[in-house]
């Protein structure tokens, strides 16, 4: 089995985080142009920024990112809205841009169970430097993967 | 363009809420489906298993409406102020932002003080070119303006504070700035940093 609780993801891996509707950056007409600073931002009760470990599932990337969306819904309370979407870093970039901003951030394996075992989290991520949030926003968050065009996990038993 | 006025659908829906206090010019389809929705788990006969879930609907729904109307109703105020291509558009912005099928569990409403916030900081900019909006997990506006890869974003708070971060390439080489101010502070500290590139068409 990969990882473990608190063991840190490679470096060559990458973290995928699920961006409400609300924390998508949009122009004024509403079409998606990627993700605000807020959505990497930290709750006051959140001791890391959750993402999951792509990597931590086999298979081709693709079927690691939909393994990885499909613990993502299955760990929220309310169904993913069909206009949030995904964003994808890889964890060099993440902690390059935070160290360049004087944050030592690392990012470890958090499993969630069985509904999500990839979950993981970004620690000692800074919770009010607007200037990191937005450079990782657009500068380490690059991909985008649309809610919508993820199917269904399939029901299974 | 998204119709924003709807008087004669949701007049029922807001009577059925005891709500009838003459905001059904500022009533639009999303606000008119969260209505609907709350109707409809309230005429259902909730079973033991199903009170719990229809409640936190009815609460959301709830929550979603009143922030969307006070809000609406902020902006009726400076409406004089506004022209109405620019109001419809906000109207329709918070509508989007407030969609209950998009709402995340744990998020915030708009708060009322942050939305007075981006309406005194919208009508001393007067950007031509219109803010996306978005909103922070606790309630807080968020405007942003992207120029290809030059990007400004302001987050509006109560009590006449603002938060911005901008990002300017020059030379393949980007340029960060951010600031923490006064809205009444906004015009002077974005000044040097040329915000009719992202304020002009």
């Amino acid at each position: 089995m990969k990882g473990g609780r608190g063991k840190n993801v490679p470096d060559d891996d990458h973290a995928i985080r699920h961006v409400p509707w609300a924390r998508l950056r949009r122009d004024e007409d509403d079409n998606v142009i990627g993700f605000l600073p807020q959505a990497f931002q930290l709750r006051p009760e959140e001791e890391y920024l959750s993402v999951n470990w792509m990597e931590y599932h086999d298979g081709d990337r693709d079927r690691q990112m939909t393994l990885s969306i499909w613990g993502m819904r299955a760990s929220f309370e309310r169904p993913l809205g069909a206009k949030s979407a995904f964003g994808i870093a890889s964890v060099a970039t993440i902690k390059d841009i935070s160290q360049a901003a004087g944050a030592r951030v690392r990012v470890t394996h958090e499993p969630d169970g069985d509904r999500n075992p990839g979950h993981a989290g970004i620690r000692q991520l800074p919770r009010d430097d607007l200037n990191l949030l937005e450079a990782i926003a657009a500068d380490a968050f690059i991909e985008k993967v649309n809610n919508a065009d993820i199917p269904d996990e399939p029901a299974t038993g | 363009m998204i119709e924003i006025a709807r008087p004669s659908q949701p007049r029922a829906a807001t009577s059925f809420l005891g709500r009838d206090t003459g905001l059904e010019h500022v009533v639009s389809d999303n606000t008119h489906r969260i209505i609907t929705r709350y109707a409809d788990a309230l005429r259902k006969r909730p079973t033991p298993g199903s009170l719990e879930a229809v409640d936190a609907e009815k609460d959301l729904a709830e929550r979603l409406f009143d922030a969307i109307a006070a809000a609406k109703m902020l902006t009726a105020q400076v409406a004089m102020h506004l022209d109405r291509e620019w109001r419809d558009k906000i109207f329709q912005q918070l509508d989007s932002l407030h969609d209950a099928d998009e709402w995340q569990a744990d998020d915030e409403p708009i708060r009322q003080g942050s939305f007075s916030t981006f309406l005194k900081a919208m009508l001393a900019l007067r950007p031509n070119r219109r803010p996306g909006l978005g909103l922070s997990h606790n309630g807080q506006l968020v405007a942003a303006w992207t120029t290809d890869r030059d990007r400004l974003t302001i987050e509006f708070f109560p009590n006449d504070r603002v938060r911005w971060v901008l990002v300017r390439y020059i030379e393949d080489e980007p340029d960060r700035f951010a600031a923490d101010t006064p809205v009444s502070r906004l015009g002077e500290g974005l000044a040097p940093h040329h915000p009719e590139h992202w304020f002009v068409r």
